[in-house]
Formats: structure tokens, C-alpha cells, sequence
């Protein structure tokens, strides 16, 4: 083993924040956990008691009922706000004074660097146009992305967890965006950083970027497994096999969310259901794809003379 | 708010009771740390060469002023203390005053002529052009009234050239400044002359003449001066370190011992490094007193700024600061910080390479711009491509722009890179730009010569069709065929002249072609005569090891990958090579073995040793230009070998390079000629395109007599048997037909082609890398296989590497260890791959499975670690420059290009393996037992070429070179210098060459391209006498001869018959004058004295050497340039009586002792 590797990656100034990200994640990830038992058990015990739910006072952490019910935002909530400020203020000048630019050599347009990485920021999405066409996974996908978040605020109007911690109340939503951020956004960018390596190959860490290596991987179409030749038969068979398990895909979340989260489905007009479901259908096709082409190296599922998926 | 005061039982609201005064307090503290810090490093930590400022203002007063306090003496001074130095001084001093008043007046008149011939130019230009046109209408005139003289009797024709005659006429004023001097304050005065433009026009031809005649004298001029220059600096080289003398020289005694002891603690050369210094003591006291003066602060960043070259910015002087000191300053001198040492060569590189126009970076690389770190400013980052080069590698910049160079002054570190890269025929696998361009060049003139057929072909076309659209007319009145039409005729017979004049234009071109095949060398010899010269036993082990049976040899160590490739390639080789079991048929006779010990003495004294070496007992003499001789009787066969001495340019088969072939005596004998297989049949008989006749090596040819060349050649062949190599091994497998094909694969992707001739593969391509501009390859390009990750994490595989030459020397350095020290012992670079690809060509096949195709195939050359050194000096210089200014780029003019060329012809050649051409090099033949100093026959050395260009005569060089006998041959095949047992050999130079070596000595001596000596002056019959009569009283015959003269053992000199031709006059009076200030090793005597003009006193050159005032009589004062050189024997009266000036007698004399 070689972690002279994984120092050089982890040390190289580009990648400070995504270091700090892994570092910072897991931190905020068990603090905010934290204090949503808290709360969580608060909740509990207001619950149990109808008297003291009753009363005018605080409903979540630090509690004592005593205490007033809410608090001014200045200048309790400024002062702190203005407290991080400093911190992160005096952290930034001291990262910019001990970090240069990472500015590298002039780009030679006969000569492309390998790997050839986008800022560590990008590095989810270049992770899956391994998987996807380039359409899909640099257009489709991105706006996907910034247009379910647009929409999260008009398919979730529920107030719970609105100025406190809590993960009992929204076990679904927290769920969902810790599988979209963490699962498929962090993850694929910790993967884009440390493991590719050069010609995109997956090198682990202890192992050097060696760019003398082959590798053989036989890549297929979903339908050459089926033996199809014909393009029309090719592309009919593709758009069968995607849209329906999309549409399977939906039944199923749609079974579930009926069965496990009645109450979900009863508060929401149909329009928000139905985008959720899409949202939710889209979001778990992701990892769906990566494991037919890591495990199964299936190609693409859908293969139309315009467009892959 | 009642309910907010806490009770007793209720705990505070810890959102109100807790305070952040302390986190915001240290929060705000860190905020103002980290701006400080920020400041602190902007004006501080980014800018380390303030603290290097600052110990550099402590360091260099200190040491300037502790010079001040110890004696230290101006170099010059100490050497003038020496007699000899004083001497060589003096006479340079004298030589440059002598020659200045005359080279500054004709200077003068030169610049005055330009500045004439400037405006007459520009003056006539519209004239002349008015004339032509004019001129031109008189002659359309002419033609038309039938071709009949231009004059005036032609009415059209007159109007024309009356206007001619009214232009000529026409009054024109010219004005242009003449100085009186050269100086700047020189007055100017305006000269105006009326004239008109017809006598203008006539005026340009003799002015220009006026101005070559001036130019000429002014070579004659400058002549003495370089030689005394070139003495003093020889001098210099060869006796700086000499201590002895200075201390024999030094009147101080106190001072004396002290010396003494310290140099016998130190070491002279050491000694007189420190002790003396290059500023005076008033110079010294304003460098301190400069330094002192800066305030802090003052010094600041400081930069050079090319806006030609990108706006280039270097800051390297921000901590060099000592770069440009005006003393040499050492590290040791500043306390071993070698930041503060001044350039090494200031006088030589940075005179020519002003840093205010070159900047430091654009030799040494690096980033210049960076001031925050040694690190980023020697360009050490990842990133910069323009790392800066090691110090065993300085060097590589200068190829930058001097790339078409192979001999760079004051480049020894690049100059044997180029070398090297040359002698070890690097280019016959490599392409690389300046190297064996001949190819290439013969390609375009072939090219062009088809393109010239083409031409006369469509032009001859015409012709025909003009001829055919002439239906033959009758006409009636003259009762015949009319005469063709005359446009029709004319354009006819224009054409046929354009044809004849495109005909010579191919001769000139096909005479280049084969100029440029004939000096097209290659490394090794021509395999095709592997069956008619070595031995079947030999063969196959030299391809299998070289090294082991020659290690000397320059032919590298192939990897064999399986058993029977090395036979493989034997057998492909001798089948390949001409068949000449028919010896009749290729004019191959049986020879007589010759005596043994002649040939000895022969190869001993002819010249062989100044480019072969040979073993004599367990000493290696001569010289590795060439092959080492000991043991060739193992290899060769006695015939060939004497043939091969006889003239090794002759080939057993010609070539035609159109049939790619060798042509066999069948062949000839099948021609429609029928001709004999002899030299005189140029042409091939198959396809008739010229042969090559000449093996392409550059072995010359001794002129020996048939029985001298079985003398040599028997002593060779009895040479060996010191290897055990069983050379009577039948080697039944080089008739093996089987291994042909084989062995040819091999043979081709071995690149063997790329040094030898061998059939069937003349036309082989290079199969390495080019590398021109190899340098700016990029680092992703270089393949450093498994060694990739080692190599930028500085993993050394090869740290006790020891180059076997080295250790064969007894040198134990190693190179990789050593190199640790630069780059932080990484190496991916271009400087790590190459060395390590030097080292171990096959390093980067390591751990890899592949095919015998896919390996590496350079060969392994066993250099020594400072040869391949230089050779990565010079490659990794070969970059592009593309954004390099031109005005920065060196252009040399018609001077500096004949220095360029010359220098490729005379180290292609080895000229300087007998002459000694740059001062102060030793030729290899000098350093033979039978020329080395002492010996007794050091006389016998091959002449000092040092500013030959000033002595000789272009147009008897140009010939010498190519027919050294001068028309002997064989027969007599000394001319020159009949004396001398080592003789110059026959190079067959082609005329390019010739004039290239020519050319390169007038430019070497600095004298004009063009020479026409001055007319001779016959002599009178009294001068003829008087002459006469000096030349038999000085005995010049004893050690001259004149031909027809016999040589005897006295004979020391050159044969005076061609003294007139051979000879600049100018050359034989300074001569005559003083024979040992143009040529040092001299036996010549000065034969004459200089007379005061006023009172007859008669000065020997050593007496005007040590005159108290220079050139002026000591005894009644009188200037002595008014006076005349007599021959120094007053006893002889037909001398006595000649009143005119002796040495001018001579020269005359001299000169026509031809006729």
C-alpha cells in the first residue's frame, strides 16, 4: 500500500474545501442529530402531558417553563450570527494569506491533462457522465436538480421542524435530502476526487495513479443482452424497458407512500404528489444506473440513433 | 417582563444569562491577527529578499573593505611584474599602435566613403532609372528599323537619347558629411560637389572600388594586432596559475614568503583567484562607499524589462546583487554564499549578452518574475515549464540561438555536447536540426534539377508547336519557300536560348548534387564490404558485444534478445556485402606483404596518429577521433587494409542512388556502353544517373606509393592477437540463406542503416526520435514507463550508477547520487530522462512485457558521465524559440556565418587533430612521443594555424585544400613542406568545402571575404641583383628550399617557389619584420633592422621593444616610422648600397621567385 497518493490528492490546495466538507459534514451531521433527540424528546413529553403542551411557552430546546416562549432576533440571534462571522472572516484571511491560486501551467491545446478534473464542486456531475450521455447528465440532470430544489418549498408546505431541530416530524424529508446531498452529490464528488484517477479509472486509496494502466471492462447495451439488432426495435425496446421501470418505479413509491405515509399523500393536491413522486422516481434512478454499469457493466439501457440513456 | 427575573427555582434562560463578550472579544482578536498577519505577510514573508538585502549591504562592504586593507593587486599588475608578459603586452600594445593611426585613417576614409556613396546612391537612383527607360525605347527603336545600332542615324532613336544626353547633363549638387576623426566629437564638415548626373553614374564604380580597396587594406592592417591579441590571451590561459613566476617576480620579499607560505597552503591557481582583484583601490573605495549609501528599504525589487521579447521581467538581481559587480566576487569571498558570487564570465557572456537586453532568465530559465522564494523564482514549481537548469547544465540555454553552431566560444560544456552528439553519430538515429544536412539537401536539388527538365521540356514543347503552326509558304516572286515568319523565328530561338541557359543552371545544380552526396558521411564504415574486409571468425562476436573486443570503440552494445540474432545479423550483413569472389572483375589484385618496421616508422610519422590511436605496450597513443588499430590483424584482411590506405575513398562497387543498388561489373560489362568497371565511368550503365564512386568516410588519403601502403598495412595486420577471440571460427552460419531475412528485420529495427551503408537499407530512414526542439517537448510526451511515479518522487534507481568508462579511468563518480542535488532528486524532467536513457538506454522497458518490436532500441554507448552530461546540455537546449525577438536571436553576418560553417567542416574533418587553430588548444599530434615539446622532431609539427587567414592567399588555399601535393600525387607527394615526415593528406574536398574552410580562416584572422593582392612591382635588373644577394647572404636556402631543390637534413621551412602565390605580401613583410610576433613556435630569425630615418641608428626588434618611448628613436628623437628596414648585415655591400627599403626588396623578390 501507498498513501503517498492519497496525501498528494488530499494536500493539493484545490481540494481544501472538499476536505473541510468531509471533515465539516459528519460534525454538523451528529450535532444536528443531536439536538433533534433533544427535541424529539421534548416533543414526546409535551405530548404526553396536554397541560403543559398547553401552556404559553417554549416548545423545543433549551426549555424550562419558565422561560418566555420566543426571543428577540437582535440581539440574540445577530450576535451569534455575527460572532460566525468573525470566525469564518479571520479563517478566510488566513486561508487566503497561507494558500496561493492554484494556478497551473499554461493550457497547451495538443495536450489534455489526465485525469482531466472539474473544480471538486462539479466533480458529482462529471461522475455521472460516466453513466449517462452528456446531454443527459450535464443538461437534464442539473436542471432536474435545481428546479426539484426550486420546488421543494411548493410540495412541502409543512411547518413542522421550522426553527428547531427535530427528525421525528420529518423523517421523510430528512431522509430524502440526506440521500440526495449525501448519497448522490457528496458521495459522488468524495469519488470524483479520491478514486478517479488517470483515463477516469478507478484507482482506490493506496493505490498510484499509475497512467501506464489497462484495464478490461466489456461494456453492453441493455439490449444486446436480448440479442436485438434492428435500431427501431433497439429504440422501442430501450423506451419500454426505461419508461417502465420509471413508471413501475413510480407505482411503487406511489404503493409505498400510501401504505407507510397515508397522511402525506392526504395533505398534498395531486399536482405536488405527482411531481414529489417524479422527483423521488428520478433521484433513485441515479443510483440504480450506477450499479447496472459498476456491477453489471451495462451501458446504456435506452440507445436511439439521437440520444442514450 | 416579570416573569424573565429568575427565581430561585428557576435557572436562567441561558439564551439571555450567557454572555459572548469573551468568544466575540477572541473572535474580533482573531480577525485582527489574521489582517496583521495578512500585512505582516505581504510586506514581510512574501518579500525574503529584503532579509538577503539586508546581509548582502553587511557582507559585500565587508569584503571590499577587507581587499582594501590587504594587499591586493590588479591582476594585470602582477602579470606585467612578469618579464615575459611585459613582453607579449608591449608587443601587442605596439602592434595595436602601430596599426591604430593607419587603421583609424583608413577607417576614417571608409566611413567617409560610405557616407559619399550613400547619397550618390540615392542621388543617381532616379536618373539612372530615367535613363534605362529611355534607353530602352531607343534600342525598341533600333529594333524595329531592323536591328540596327542604336545612334542617332535612327530617327526614332534620336529623341530618345538626345533626352539621354540632356539627363546626363542635367546638374545635380551633392552633399554628404565627412568627419575628421572617429571619435564622437569628431568634426563634421559639409562637403558639397556640383556635378552632373552623367559624371555622377561614373563616379559609383570607382568609389566602390575606392571603398574594397580601403576595406582590403584594413584586413592588412588589423592583421598583426590579432595575432599579438591572440599571443597575450594564449599566454594568459596557459600561465595564470603559474605563482613561481609571480613570486620570482616580486620585489617585496616580507611579502614574498608570506606569499609563498599561504600558496603552499591554498594552491597557486586558488592564490592568485583571491589575491587579486579586478578594481583599483580608488574603484574599490566608490563600489563601498555606493553600497553604504543605500538606505534601507532603498534597494527594493529590481528588474530588467524586454518589451521586445513578451515584455519579459526578470528580478533575478532582487538577491543576485553581486551579478554585475565590477570585481569578480567568489562565493568563499561572501562567506560561502554563493547568492552573492558575481557571474562567472562576465567579459565573456555578458559583454556580448547585455542582461539589459537579455535578461538572466532567457539563458538560465527559470521564473524571473517570482520574487516570494528561491523555490519559485529558480521556477521549481510544479508547474513552470522553465525550470531553471543545474549547474552541470548551464549551458543549455546558449542553443537557443545558437543552435546551427557546433563550436559555441566560450560554450566548452555545450561545444562537447555538439560534439559528442556528432562524433557518436547521435543523429543517424536522431533527426536533429544542423546535423547531417546533406541528405536533405540533395533531395531539394534533385527536386529542383526535375523541376528544370520539366521546364526545358515545355519550353522544348513550344518549339515544336511554333514550328508546326509554320505551314511552309511559297512565295511566287523568290520561287521558294518563303523565309519562316520572323516572330515565329524569334520566339523560337528565345526559347532555345532560355533552354541552353536553364541547361547550365543543371549542370551547377547537378554539380552540387554531387558535391552534396559526396559529403555526406556516415559514423561507421560501409558494410558492404564486410566479405572483402574482416575475417568470418570476427564478425559475429562485434555484433554481439563491440565493446568487448574494442572497448574504445564509438560503436555502442546492441541488446540481443534471443540466442542467434547476433548470428542472424552477421549472416545478413556478409551476405549482403559485395560478393567478390570474382577479384578480376572488381580490380582486386593479390598483394605482396611490405616490411613491417617501415610501415611503423610510416603510420608513426605520416600523420595516422593524430586521428587513430594504437596500444603500445600498456599505453595508448594517438588520438579517439577515430578507431584504435591494436589488434586489426585479428579483424581485417591484409588486402583490403592496403587498399584502404591506399585511398580509402575509393569504393570495390559504385553506387547508384536511382537503382538504390550497387552496380556489379556485370552490370557494366551488360551496358550499352560496354564499359570497363573503372572510376572514369561516372554514369550508371542501367539508368544513367551519376554514380557514387567514393565511400562516404572521412579517412583522407596519404598519397602513399603502393609499396608505403603495403609497409602500413602489413605492420597493421600483424598487430593482435591480444584479445583470445578465436578468429579462425568458420561461422558456417553467415552462409546460412535462412538467417537473411531474419537478420535484415533485424538490421532495420536496429537502426543499423543510420551509420553504415549496407544494400538494400541505403535509404533507411532514422529510426529514433527527432530531436530537434526535443527540449520543449512536453514532460506528458516522455515516456518514463514504469518508472513514472519514482521518477517525480525522486526514487532513484540507478544511485550507484557508475559509468563503466569512468570506472575504466579509475573515476568513481556517480552520476545519479550527484544529481540528487538538483530538483530535490526528482526526475521527471527532461534532464532525468535523458540522462537516465544515456545511462541505461533500456531503463524504461523495465518490469515490461512486450514484444521484441515494441522495445526500445537504443543501443547502450557506455559514455562517461560528464560526456552525457553535455549531451543532455545540448539537447535539452534544442528548444523552440518561437517567441524569442529575432533582434535577440544571434544572426551572424557573412563572418560570423563562415565561422559557423568552417567550424562544421574542420571538426568534421579533425583538422585540429594536427593544427592548432584556436590559440592555446593542443592538436592531438603534438602530443605524439615523436612531436611532443623537446623531441626531436617537434620541428616537425604540422604548421600553427592561428590567423592563417591574414598569411595565406584565398585562392592558393582553396586549391591546397584540394589537391595538397598541388599536382604531385602520388609520386611527389609533398609540395609545401617537404621536410616535413608528417604530411597533409588528400580530404577530396568538394568545392564547398574548400571555400568554406577558406572562408572560415579570413573570417577567423578577420579579414575580408574578398582578397586581390597588390599589383607586383617588378623588380629592376639592379634590385634582382641586390636581392639576389640578400637571399644568398641570409642563406634563406638552408632552410627553405626552392623546388627542384633537394631537401636535406637542415630544411626547416616551407618551399619559397610559392611564396608569391601562396602568400600575402602584407603577410611577408611583418614577416620579415618580426617573425616571432606572428608566429611564436618559430624558427625563423629576424633578419632585419629598422633604420632611423634622421641618424641611420639601426634597431633590432628586441631593441624596439625596450625603447623608453615607443617607436621613436632614442637617439635623436625622430619618430620611426619615417624609417626603412635593412638587412642586417652591413658587411654586405651590394646590400649597403641599396638605398630603398629591403623588406619591400624581398617581398617583391619572393613574389616572383615563382616566374
Amino acid at each position: 500500500m501507498d498513501f503517498q497518493q492519497l496525501w498528494e490528492i488530499t494536500t493539493l490546495p484545490d481540494n481544501i474545501p472538499i476536505v473541510l466538507l468531509g471533515i465539516l459534514t459528519p460534525f454538523f451531521l451528529w450535532y444536528g442529530f443531536r439536538e433533534a433527540v433533544k427535541n424529539d424528546r421534548l416533543i414526546a413529553q409535551l405530548e404526553a402531558d396536554p397541560a403543559l403542551a398547553k401552556t404559553h411557552h417554549r416548545k423545543h430546546q433549551p426549555y424550562h417553563p419558565a422561560w418566555d416562549k420566543t426571543v428577540h432576533v437582535w440581539p440574540y440571534l445577530l450576535r451569534i450570527e455575527f460572532l460566525a462571522c468573525l470566525a469564518v472572516t479571520a479563517f478566510l484571511i488566513l486561508w487566503a494569506v497561507y494558500f496561493n491560486a492554484p494556478l497551473e501551467e499554461p493550457a497547451d491545446p495538443t495536450l489534455t491533462m489526465n485525469p482531466a478534473k472539474a473544480p471538486w464542486y462539479f466533480l458529482g456531475l462529471q461522475e455521472m457522465l460516466v453513466y449517462f450521455d452528456p446531454w443527459i447528465a450535464g443538461v437534464i440532470l442539473p436542471n432536474v436538480i435545481v428546479v426539484g430544489l426550486m420546488a421543494i418549498p411548493y410540495m412541502d408546505t409543512s411547518p413542522l421542524g421550522n426553527g428547531y431541530y427535530t427528525w421525528k416530524q420529518r423523517k421523510f424529508a430528512i431522509g430524502g435530502f440526506m440521500f440526495g446531498y449525501l448519497v448522490l452529490w457528496l458521495a459522488l464528488a468524495f469519488l470524483g476526487t479520491f478514486v478517479r484517477g488517470p483515463g477516469w479509472m478507478i484507482f482506490w486509496p493506496g493505490e498510484i495513479w499509475d497512467h501506464h494502466r489497462v484495464v478490461h471492462e466489456v461494456n453492453v447495451h441493455l439490449h444486446e443482452l436480448f440479442g436485438l439488432t434492428d435500431t427501431l426495435q433497439i429504440a422501442i425496446f430501450g423506451g419500454v424497458a426505461t419508461i417502465g421501470f420509471l413508471a413501475a418505479a413510480g407505482g411503487a413509491t406511489d404503493f409505498a407512500l400510501r401504505k407507510y405515509k397515508p397522511e402525506l399523500f392526504r395533505k398534498m393536491n395531486i399536482v405536488q404528489y405527482v411531481h414529489m413522486v417524479g422527483f423521488l422516481v428520478i433521484m433513485a434512478a441515479l443510483p440504480v444506473k450506477m450499479v447496472l454499469k459498476l456491477a453489471f457493466g451495462i451501458k446504456y439501457v435506452w440507445v436511439t440513433p439521437w440520444f442514450n440513456v | 417582563m416579570s416573569d424573565k427575573t429568575p427565581t430561585s427555582d428557576i435557572p436562567p434562560d441561558p439564551i439571555y444569562a450567557k454572555s459572548l463578550s469573551v468568544p466575540i472579544f477572541l473572535a474580533s482578536l482573531a480577525v485582527l491577527v489574521s489582517t496583521a498577519i495578512a500585512i505582516v505577510d505581504e510586506f514581510q514573508w512574501r518579500r525574503p529578499y529584503k532579509a538577503i538585502q539586508q546581509e548582502w549591504k553587511t557582507v559585500y562592504p565587508n569584503y571590499l573593505e577587507g581587499l582594501a586593507g590587504e594587499r591586493r593587486t590588479h591582476v594585470n599588475d602582477v602579470l606585467l611584474e612578469l618579464d615575459e608578459y611585459k613582453a607579449l603586452t608591449k608587443a601587442q600594445g605596439r602592434a595595436s599602435d602601430d596599426s591604430k593611426a593607419a587603421r583609424d585613417a583608413i577607417q576614417l576614409q571608409i566611413s567617409n566613403v560610405d557616407s559619399k556613396l550613400a547619397v550618390l546612391l540615392e542621388a543617381i537612383k532616379s536618373p539612372r532609372s530615367e535613363i534605362a527607360a529611355e534607353s530602352y525605347k531607343a534600342e525598341h527603336a533600333a529594333q524595329v528599323a531592323g536591328m540596327v545600332p542604336v545612334t542617332k542615324d535612327v530617327a526614332d532613336a534620336k529623341g530618345y537619347l538626345e533626352k539621354i544626353e540632356r539627363i546626363n547633363a542635367r546638374k545635380m549638387r551633392l552633399e554628404w558629411d565627412e568627419k575628421d576623426g572617429l571619435l564622437a566629437d569628431a568634426t563634421v564638415t559639409g562637403q558639397t560637389e556640383d556635378t552632373t548626373v552623367g559624371v555622377a553614374i561614373a563616379a559609383l564604380v570607382p568609389l566602390q572600388e575606392k571603398k574594397a580597396s580601403l576595406q582590403r587594406e584594413l584586413g592588412g592592417a588589423n592583421g598583426p594586432l590579432s595575432a599579438a591579441t591572440a599571443r597575450v590571451n594564449a599566454w594568459k590561459t596557459k600561465n595564470l596559475g603559474n605563482i613561481a613566476l609571480l613570486l620570482d617576480n616580486l620585489d617585496d620579499e616580507d611579502l614574498s614568503e608570506k606569499i609563498a607560505a599561504k600558496v603552499s597552503e591554498v594552491g597557486a591557481a586558488e592564490y592568485l583567484d583571491r589575491h587579486t582583484t579586478a578594481l583599483e583601490a580608488k574603484n574599490l573605495q566608490g563600489e563601498i562607499d555606493r553600497v553604504k549609501d543605500w538606505s534601507v528599504g532603498d534597494l527594493g525589487v529590481s528588474q530588467i524589462h524586454i518589451p521586445d521579447a513578451r515584455n519579459w521581467v526578470d528580478r533575478c538581481e532582487t538577491c543576485h546583487l553581486n551579478t554585475r559587480a565590477p570585481l569578480a566576487v567568489n562565493a568563499s569571498d561572501m562567506g560561502g554564499n554563493n547568492l552573492f558570487a558575481s557571474h562567472p564570465r562576465p567579459d565573456e557572456l555578458l559583454a556580448t549578452h547585455d542582461p539589459n537586453e537579455f535578461g538572466c532568465s532567457m539563458c538560465h530559465n527559470g521564473n524571473g518574475v517570482a520574487v516570494t522564494s528561491a523555490k519559485e523564482a529558480h521556477g521549481y514549481n510544479k508547474y513552470w515549464l522553465m525550470r531553471m537548469f543545474p549547474s552541470p547544465n548551464y549551458e543549455t540555454g546558449c542553443n537557443q540561438c545558437h543552435v546551427g553552431e557546433l563550436h559555441i566560444e566560450n560554450g566548452e560544456r555545450i561545444t562537447a555536447g555538439k560534439e559528442n552528439f556528432r562524433k557518436y553519430g547521435c543523429w543517424g538515429c536522431h533527426k536533429m536540426e544542423g546535423y547531417d544536412p546533406e541528405p536533405a539537401e540533395a533531395r531539394l536539388v534533385a527536386k529542383q534539377i526535375a523541376d528544370l527538365d520539366a521546364e526545358m521540356q515545355a519550353k522544348q514543347t513550344r518549339i515544336g508547336n511554333l514550328k508546326a503552326l509554320l505551314d511552309p509558304v511559297f512565295d511566287a516572286d523568290e520561287e521558294r519557300f518563303s523565309e519562316m515568319e520572323p516572330e515565329n523565328k524569334r520566339q523560337r530561338s528565345a526559347l532555345a536560348m532560355e533552354i541552353a541557359g536553364l541547361r547550365t543552371q543543371k549542370a551547377a545544380l547537378q554539380r552540387m548534387f554531387h558535391d552534396l552526396n559526396k559529403e555526406r558521411k556516415r559514423v561507421g564504415p560501409n558494410l558492404k564490404d564486410v566479405r572483402s574486409k574482416v575475417k568470418r571468425g570476427w564478425i559475429t562476436q562485434w555484433v554481439q558485444n563491440p565493446k568487448g573486443w574494442r572497448p574504445s570503440t564509438k560503436m555502442p552494445v546492441f541488446r540481443w534478445h534471443e540466442k542467434g540474432e547476433a548470428e542472424a545479423v552477421a549472416a545478413f550483413l556478409w551476405q549482403s556485402s559485395t560478393d567478390t569472389t570474382d577479384r578480376r572483375a572488381y580490380n582486386i589484385e593479390t598483394i605482396a606483404p611490405g616490411d613491417p618496421t617501415a610501415g611503423e616508422a610510416i603510420f608513426d610519422t605520416v600523420g595516422c596518429l593524430a586521428c587513430h590511436s594504437i596500444d603500445r605496450g600498456d599505453e595508448n597513443v594517438g588520438n579517439d577521433f577515430a578507431a584504435n588499430l591494436t589488434n586489426l590483424g585479428e579483424k581485417n584482411h591484409y588486402d583490403y587494409v592496403v587498399r584502404w590506405v591506399e585511398n580509402p575513398r575509393h569504393r570495390i562497387a559504385p553506387y547508384c542512388a536511382d537503382c538504390a543498388t550497387d552496380i556489379t561489373p556485370a552490370e557494366f560489362a551488360a551496358g550499352a556502353e560496354k564499359a570497363a568497371f573503372t572510376r572514369d565511368h561516372t554514369n550508371c550503365p542501367n539508368c544513367g544517373h551519376e554514380l557514387q564512386w567514393d565511400n562516404p568516410t572521412v579517412m583522407p588519403s596519404f598519397r602513399l606509393s603502393r609499396k608505403e601502403a603495403r609497409d602500413v598495412a602489413t605492420y597493421l595486420v600483424n598487430q593482435g592477437g591480444g584479445t583470445g577471440v578465436d578468429m579462425s571460427d568458420p561461422a558456417p552460419w553467415l552462409d546460412d540463406k535462412a538467417l537473411f531475412e531474419k537478420g535484415k528485420r533485424l538490421v532495420a529495427f536496429h537502426g543499423c542503416a543510420g551509420c553504415h551503408e549496407i544494400a538494400g537499407l541505403e535509404d533507411e530512414g532514422r529510426i529514433g526520435t527527432e530531436l530537434s526542439q526535443w527540449g520543449s517537448k512536453p514532460m506528458e510526451r516522455l515516456d518514463f514507463g514504469h518508472y513514472t511515479s519514482d521518477a517525480k518522487r525522486g526514487i532513484e534507481p540507478l544511485l550507484d550508477f557508475v559509468a563503466p568508462k569512468d570506472e575504466a579511468d579509475g573515476n568513481d563518480t556517480k552520476l545519479f547520487t550527484d544529481s540528487q542535488k538538483y530538483y530535490a532528486g526528482k526526475w521527471y524532467n527532461h534532464r532525468g530522462f535523458i540522462l537516465h536513457k544515456l545511462a541505461k538506454p533500456e531503463i524504461f522497458d523495465d518490469a515490461k512485457n512486450l514484444d521484441r518490436p515494441a522495445r526500445l532500441r537504443m543501443p547502450r554507448f557506455d559514455l562517461s558521465a560528464q560526456e552525457m552530461i553535455d549531451i543532455a546540455t545540448f539537447v535539452m537546449g534544442s528548444i523552440e524559440t518561437r517567441f524569442l525577438p529575432e533582434s535577440m536571436k544571434y544572426t551572424p553576418d557573412a563572418e560570423g556565418e563562415a565561422i559557423r560553417k568552417g567550424w562544421w567542416v574542420v571538426r568534421k574533418y579533425n583538422c585540429e587533430g594536427c593544427h592548432e587553430i584556436l590559440p592555446g588548444t593542443v592538436p592531438a599530434i603534438q602530443e605524439l612521443p615523436h612531436f611532443i615539446d623537446g623531441q626531436e622532431n617537434a620541428a616537425d609539427r604540422p604548421p600553427y594555424l592561428v590567423a592563417t587567414g591574414f598569411r595565406t592567399q584565398p585562392g592558393f588555399l582553396a586549391s591546397f585544400l584540394k589537391d595538397p601535393s598541388l599536382g604531385g600525387g602520388t609520386k611527389a607527394p609533398k609540395s609545401l613542406r617537404p621536410h616535413l615526415s608528417v604530411r597533409m593528406p588528400t580530404f577530396s574536398f568538394t568545392d564547398s568545402e574548400a571555400n568554406a574552410l577558406v572562408q572560415f580562416f579570413d573570417a577567423m584572422a578577420k579579414q575580408p571575404a574578398v582578397y586581390q593582392p597588390e599589383p607586383l612591382v617588378p623588380l629592376t635588373a639592379k634590385e634582382e641583383i641586390v636581392a639576389q644577394a640578400i637571399f644568398k647572404g641570409a642563406n634563406c636556402t638552408q632552410c627553405h628550399v626552392v623546388t627542384g631543390q633537394a631537401v636535406t637534413e637542415e630544411t626547416k621551412a616551407p618551399n619559397l617557389t610559392y611564396s608569391g602565390q601562396r602568400l600575402r605580401p602584407e603577410w611577408i613583410a611583418r614577416w620579415l619584420q618580426n617573425p616571432a610576433e606572428l608566429e611564436p613556435p618559430t624558427a625563423m630569425p629576424a633578419l632585419f633592422r629598422l633604420e632611423c630615418g634622421k641618424c641611420k641608428t639601426w634597431y633590432s626588434t628586441d631593441e624596439m621593444a625596450n625603447l623608453p618611448e615607443p617607436d621613436t628613436c632614442s637617439n635623436c628623437g625622430e619618430g620611426l616610422g619615417n624609417g626603412r628596414w635593412v638587412y642586417q648585415d652591413k658587411a654586405l655591400k651590394a646590400a649597403t648600397d641599396y638605398k630603398g627599403d629591403h623588406i619591400d626588396l624581398m617581398v617583391r623578390y619572393l613574389r616572383a621567385l615563382a616566374d
